[in-house]
């Protein structure tokens, strides 16, 4: 088998996503998706971080009119980092920065499904998979409709997982598992919504995969046994790609729990509201507004119908005795019909009482799984004639245009003039105003701010040069504060407290990591350092106010790492060591472990 | 076992590439057509033996014969809603049509692929399409699936298609007397063999039952016959992205069938198939071809009378089927690689166009109408009064309207309420919802929903009676009103 650099397919392929990519080489940028602000805003809060030099920046200090919210720290944060590095290395605007991720997102479906489809299929057949997975419906309701970028890089490296973990499987060998572990790697830093859909069907994959592989003849209990020992490699795949992940999920999974979730998942966000009606799975309309309760929701959930044509044949000549690939096949029909099934209202019940299957938030985003089946399943018709003569390339051609064709209706942005502000601190205050969105609150806060002093000094385009409440500090004999130095996540002032029990107040959000240190103002000698908590919030935003004894003292706040962020960047980079061990192993074995045997 | 199995096969395949056109059955209400209320009040009407919901012989178009109504009736016995109950026949009609077609081509030695073909050609039509979500037209629905079942019978040729035959040409009448007369001496002209005579018995006996339902032939004022060019527009004749769904009833046959036919013509120049060899018989296609033409010549001046027997949507179909069998037969043997295969069922589904997102209207229908207005073209389906009409009172009313015949005046609406000697004590003239809704822009079948509030003096003699009319506002004539079986009057006396 050919490098995938080297196939004539792999290209088409790329070049055939043309089409998907091409809206979005359009003038301007649309701004009326539906998460289309948020992306610019993101790369704009990541990108004032990185000019601090925090490179994973935990903390953005604009959210929630600009007494901040830790949202890296539990929102997967690979598609902006990526963004912000395209805004950095290239000459883009925020918004371009954006697209160009989107695009790149797009390409990378392509040719990622490319190798995972090669696999099995052939060429021609990862030619269709690949162009399937572009033009899946829902595929592009993400790109233009939602504008998610985080759910788009996760869609584009799903199948670089689900290659590794066919190779693990079926052709074990420490490139396998290096493989595996980055695509796995790479799903949770896209995206925790998508990792969590993901995991359960990756580990269900890779059980079948190796019960396909089982010796006949032989005794059950030896079966168990070759089957148990085919699961250890994928095993230590997915392990090495959890902990390479580690440095992001260890916190988001231990610290979640101090933001306020109900404003993730309560009033608007009810399940029980957006459930997608059995029809609307069949619907080829197309629709850029947004999921409301009952059967007319204003964007599409559908599963295209070329796409579903192609499912049927699938199940139709996949299925024969004689397919090499049945159980797979087999698998991604189930896959198809599970996915499906958990966005209607049937499965009301699995949404009630199965842990985690409510964590998706919404049920639509399970047209994920199913989106992911349709493209996998698609070749499938194709397969099937391998043993009958002449090329197949031209069949091939046939069915990825026609799955373009399906989807060329919808293959368009809508870009509208930018809002009040656009990609500035004021434009994201108006945001956050107009839109009541990006103001995440942490546990201590009571009440969800509407307004703030700093938001009127980003409109005023003012800059910050401290947090510091004074509206709350007297500046008397009694309590004294000077503002001496500010940055995203520090701040260092000048107290005097006339007596004892007093707190200097600041106008940032509480959450682990904030560290109080005070220091003698003549010799600069710690005096106290301590973690603060949910005591050392005021009422109702729960902002920070740090308790000094009598005396002078400076003062410095800092948002640090707290024991389980270090656990986790630790174990990152032991897996890093261990991985770059395995990729070193592997290159001894055969140059890159990527290439697959002759077909 | 194993054998009888893989015949069931084609069959799920053909059922589940049609989900698009059924699955929408299955969102709540009704299709937003101009016969879903009267189905179900039709539906109500037959359960308590009366010929139609008006009170008197159904008029044609929506209604005809009780084969619709009548398959449902188990289902109505175990507790399902009229509403539920007029969608489940729908469905039905599509599975019998979808899978008798299929079997049909299957039985023909020609391999369940063609049937399947034919059936994505005709069900994804546009014309099929609007003709099911659109116009509503259940009864030719079912005509549809008696031909097809007619068809599976003629072509088996023994004795059990001999009594499919039979009985599928009976339903095909009772379900649509003209239609079904149509779709069965289509297919007597088409196929050769003694099924024939069962075929017309069938139709026969059909004739004899549903005899005392029909009215007699109307003058035909107006036919709704297609243009030539619309049988060839494209399936998506508005912007896909729009959710509105301001579409006519679509005429086209759909794209992929006509290039398809153009196909077939070809292969049969090149290669004369065996398909549909025939002794004393038209060729399908031929037939199927005239019915088409005469659908488009039925709206022609002077040739109106082709309408009489059939409706021109229904020559239309009754031909479309025979088409679409005919293209399959043609072309379908000759792909022998199943991703040409895919190509080709996917293409009808990419021209079906907006017909297979329709649209839904929850309707909650009455069993039995309040009253009819102006021979029977407007119909007050449901009153109430909110409290007791009582002196000093305020009276808020709420109504839902629905036109059969579209409205060709802007009639408007009187609400008296008279005292114990019949004195007019407090009134309130008005046009639908205020204005916002005048009766000209009432489309046949949608339920047009409306409030009234009007107060009562203080010293009115009670009992207080409310009293309901429309009249033309510029000659003040008011519109004949009756209830379901009251006498005709001018206006009616609301019960609160």
């Amino acid at each position: 088998m050919t490098r995938f650099y080297r196939s004539p397919s792999f290209w088409v392929t790329l070049l055939l996503s043309v089409f998907a990519v091409a809206p979005l080489l359009r003038p301007g940028y649309f701004w009326g998706a539906h998460d289309a602000r948020h992306n610019v805003f993101f790369v704009l809060q990541y990108n004032l971080t990185w000019d601090e030099g925090i490179l994973f920046p935990r903390w953005s200090p604009d959210w929630a009119f600009g007494y901040g919210y830790p949202f890296f720290n539990i929102y997967a944060p690979g598609a902006t980092f990526l963004a912000t590095l395209l805004y950095r290395l290239l000459p883009l605007g925020y918004e371009a920065a954006v697209e160009a991720l989107f695009i790149l997102s797009i390409l990378l479906s392509a040719g990622s499904m490319w190798n995972f489809v090669r696999e099995s299929g052939g060429e021609e057949a990862a030619l269709v998979a690949g162009v399937a997975w572009v033009y899946v419906p829902y595929h592009l309701v993400d790109i233009y409709v939602r504008a998610a970028m985080a759910e788009s890089l996760a869609l584009a490296v799903l199948p670089l997982a689900l290659w590794g973990a066919r190779r693990t499987v079926l052709q074990p060998g420490p490139g396998a598992v290096v493989l595996l572990a980055l695509g796995y790697a790479a799903v949770h830093l896209s995206s925790n919504l998508v990792a969590l859909l993901f995991s359960p069907l990756l580990a269900a994959y890779i059980a079948v995969l190796a019960w396909s592989r089982l010796p006949a003849g032989v005794s059950q209990r030896s079966q168990l046994t070759a089957w148990l020992r085919a699961l250890g490699r994928p095993a230590l795949g997915l392990g090495l790609g959890l902990a390479l992940a580690a440095f992001f999920v260890l916190p988001a999974l231990t610290e979640a729990r101090y933001v306020n979730q109900e404003q993730w998942f309560g009033g608007y966000y009810d399940f029980h509201d957006h459930f997608v009606y059995f029809a609307q799975l069949f619907d080829p309309r197309w629709g850029f507004g947004i999921s409301i309760p009952g059967p007319d929701d204003a964007l599409s959930y559908q599963l295209g119908l070329a796409f579903l044509v192609l499912a049927v044949l699938a199940a139709r000549y996949g299925l024969q005795r004689d397919h090499p690939h049945r159980l797979e096949v087999a698998f991604w029909l189930g896959v198809l019909v599970v996915g499906a099934w958990l966005t209607t209202a049937a499965a009301t019940w699995a949404w009630d009482h199965v842990p985690l299957v409510a964590a998706a938030q919404f049920p639509w985003r399970y047209l994920t799984l199913a989106a992911l089946a349709l493209a996998i399943l698609a070749p499938v018709v194709l397969t099937a004639q391998r043993q009958r003569p002449g090329p197949l390339w031209p069949e091939a051609l046939l069915l990825a245009g026609l799955l373009i064709l399906n989807s060329a209706p919808y293959l368009r942005v809508e870009v509208i003039p930018p809002p009040p502000g656009g990609a500035t601190l004021a434009g994201l205050m108006e945001f956050e105003r107009s839109a009541d969105e990006m103001t995440g609150m942490t546990i201590t806060a009571q009440a969800i701010p509407t307004w703030s002093p700093l938001a009127d000094l980003h409109m005023a385009g003012q800059p910050i040069t401290t947090q510091v409440d004074y509206s709350r500090v007297p500046q008397n004999e009694v309590l004294a504060v000077h503002a001496r130095e500010h940055a995203v996540t520090r701040e260092v002032v000048w107290v005097h407290a006339g007596r004892d029990g007093l707190r200097v107040p600041f106008l940032r959000q509480w959450y682990p990591g904030w560290t109080a240190s005070l220091f003698d103002p003549e010799t600069g000698a710690l005096r106290a350092r301590f973690a603060l908590t949910p005591d050392h919030t005021y009422p109702p935003y729960g902002l920070i106010e740090v308790p000094v004894p009598p005396g002078e003292h400076i003062l410095e706040l800092r948002f640090e790492d707290t024991p389980v962020r270090r656990l986790g960047e630790g174990i990152s980079l032991l897996s890093v060591l261990v991985l770059a061990a395995l990729l070193l192993r592997a290159r001894r074995r055969r140059p890159l472990g990527l290439s697959g045997p002759a077909r | 076992m194993a054998a009888r199995l893989n015949m069931l096969k084609p069959l799920v395949w053909t059922l589940l590439l049609t989900l698009p056109i059924w699955a929408p059955l299955t969102r709540p209400g009704l299709p937003a057509t101009p016969a879903a209320v009267a189905h179900v009040l039709q539906l109500y009407a037959l359960e308590r033996g009366e010929p139609s919901f008006t009170g008197r012989p159904p008029a044609r178009g929506w209604g005809d014969g009780p084969l619709a109504y009548g398959i449902v009736q188990p289902a109505r016995r175990l507790g399902l809603d009229a509403e539920t109950a007029i969608k489940l026949s729908t469905g039905l009609a599509l599975a019998v049509l979808g899978l008798a077609l299929t079997a049909t081509a299957g039985n023909g030695r020609n391999g369940a692929d063609i049937g399947t073909l034919a059936v994505l050609l005709l069900g994804y039509s546009p014309v099929f399409l609007a003709t099911l979500y659109q116009v509503g037209d259940l009864a030719a629905l079912w005509v549809l699936a008696a031909q097809a079942v007619s068809l599976w019978g003629l072509l088996r040729a023994d004795r059990l298609g001999m009594a499919a035959t039979a009985l599928a040409g009976f339903g095909a009448v009772t379900a649509l007397p003209g239609m079904g007369l149509v779709a069965l001496l289509a297919l007597v002209a088409a196929l050769p063999g003694h099924g024939r005579w069962a075929l017309l018995a069938g139709g026969l006996a059909g004739l004899v039952v549903v005899a005392p339902w029909e009215r007699p032939p109307q003058p035909i004022t107006a036919v709704s016959a297609p243009l030539f060019r619309q049988l060839f527009e494209p399936g998506w004749p508005v912007e896909v992205q729009s959710l509105a769904r301001t579409v006519s009833p679509a005429w086209s046959l759909g794209l992929p069938l006509v290039g398809l036919a153009l196909a077939a013509l070809w292969l049969r120049g090149a290669d004369r198939s065996p398909a549909f060899r025939r002794t004393g018989a038209l060729h399908p296609a031929v037939v199927g071809g005239l019915c088409v033409l005469v659908a488009v010549l039925a709206g022609w001046p002077g040739l109106s009378f082709l309408a009489v027997p059939a409706q021109p949507r229904h020559w239309l179909l009754s031909g479309l089927l025979l088409l679409a069998l005919t293209v399959a037969v043609e072309v379908m043997p000759r792909i022998k690689r199943p991703a040409l295969q895919a190509a080709l069922f996917i293409l009808p589904l990419l021209g079906a166009g907006p017909g297979l997102a329709p649209a839904f209207a929850v309707a909650n229908v009455p069993p039995t109408p309040v009253a009819f207005f102006g021979d029977d073209a407007i119909v007050l389906l449901r009153s109430e009064i909110e409290g007791r009409p009582v002196a000093g009172g305020r009276l808020v009313i709420t109504a839902d309207w629905l036109a059969l015949v579209r409205p060709t005046f802007d009639y408007s609406l009187f609400i008296h309420v008279l005292d114990a000697e019949g004195n007019r004590v407090a009134q309130l003239d008005t046009q639908p919802q205020a204005g916002a809704r005048p009766m000209t822009t009432w489309p046949i079948g949608e339920l047009i929903s409306d409030r009234y509030e009007l107060s009562v003096p203080a010293g009115a003699k009670e009992p207080l009676r409310l009293v309901l009319g429309l009249y033309n506002w510029q000659t003040l004539a008011r519109l004949p009103v009756r209830s379901r079986l009251g006498a005709a009057a001018d206006a009616i006396i609301l019960e609160p």
